[in-house]
């Protein structure tokens, strides 16, 4: 690294060279550097003949660029329109649609089989009762255990009287049995 | 549409070619870059404004430049393609056979450079564009443009002044 009476180093000088040599920067100690270092005006000339000849390559022919194909040249899609149509090719769909297939069978026979009963309705020895009746019923199962708590062997039909005021329908005696109903 | 692809293609497949073959020094990597380039301007043609054509195609050929040069990279098959140069069509490249040794360190050295400085460098040297122009292109300021020109330009000439080939003796008296 080479100091000239001009007061400034070569690695400064390089650092400038090119914006100087392109007119972006300006100053006559650029210029007397210059005339007095052998190295930096090599490496000047060097720049120059660079700029010349990358300034001369010729810009080359390109290729003829081929028309897109008929599947390249559909027309413009939305992101939507696009997805739809890779899902019905037959590649995609007919995997995808064995893969659902598949997926659902091992649900189908992995998951305990469920009873198709509307959950709103309990059959209870043949007889369906709705979840509002139950509801009532249990009301109703739960006063009675608390007047035989309280009561004993009170006389039954204290009971009976509390329940033909209960809400439960009372079944038909051939239809039912006589446990209460459980849940 | 189809006649903004025609004029697209009419004024700037040499324009994108040539800066793919400095950059990779391949006439079919070049090519296929070209085709794909324009290809993707196909596909996305109604989201490209017709002033916007030039710059849009620029940018998606430096990114396809810059994926092959990394795929390349990772398959470690670096290498000097002098025998690509070759293949460049005679009546292309009229002075090809008697280009002198400089003129093609300065090529070999030109591809060696890394982005954005080779892309700058191309523009500015061979195409002849305006800083304002790269500056649209590469989506930067003018200022940087000039940085990154004037910094390419030394990096270039490190790597020219490197190449085993070149010694002092090949400058202009």
């Amino acid at each position: 690294m080479t100091k000239t009476p001009d007061n400034i180093f070569c690695g400064a000088f390089l650092d400038r060279l090119d914006a100087w040599l392109a007119g972006e920067f300006d100053g006559d100690h650029m210029q007397a550097h210059h005339d007095s270092c052998e190295s930096c005006r090599r490496e000047m000339r060097l720049a120059r003949e660079i700029g010349a000849i990358a300034t001369a390559l010729p810009e080359l022919r390109g290729p003829d660029i081929r028309v897109p194909t008929a599947q390249e040249l559909r027309p413009a899609q939305s992101v939507l329109a696009r997805l739809r149509g890779t899902w019905l090719q037959p590649l995609v769909l007919v995997p995808a649609f064995a893969l659902v297939l598949a997926a659902v069978l091992v649900v189908q026979l992995r998951e305990p089989r469920a009873t198709a009963i509307d959950p709103d309705i309990v059959i209870i020895d043949g007889v369906e009762y709705t979840r509002e009746e139950i509801q009532k019923a249990a009301a109703d199962l739960e006063l009675a255990l608390r007047y035989i708590d309280k009561y004993g062997n009170y006389p039954a039909q204290v009971i009976s009287a509390e329940l033909e005021e209960s809400h439960l329908p009372l079944p038909e005696p051939q239809a039912r049995s006589e446990a209460p109903p459980t849940i | 549409m189809h006649r903004q692809f025609e004029l697209a293609k009419q004024q700037y497949r040499h324009r994108l070619f040539s800066y793919a073959w400095y950059s990779l020094r391949s006439r079919a990597d070049a090519e296929d870059i070209v085709q794909e380039a324009f290809l993707k301007f196909w596909e996305k043609r109604d989201g490209v404004q017709p002033q916007e054509v030039g710059a849009w195609l620029m940018r998606v050929t430096q990114n396809l430049i810059v994926d092959h040069v990394r795929r390349r990279k990772a398959r470690a098959q670096w290498s000097d393609s002098e025998a690509d140069l070759d293949q460049i069509p005679q009546e292309e490249t009229p002075d090809m056979q008697h280009v002198g040794t400089l003129k093609r360190i300065v090529e070999h050295s030109i591809a060696q450079l890394h982005d954005p400085y080779r892309t700058t460098l191309i523009l500015r040297e061979i195409h002849g564009l305006q800083y304002q122009e790269i500056a649209d292109i590469l989506r930067v300021s003018v200022e940087h443009v000039k940085t990154d020109l004037f910094r390419g330009r030394r990096k270039l000439r490190e790597i020219v002044s490197a190449h085993p080939l070149y010694h002092h003796d090949l400058l202009t008296p």
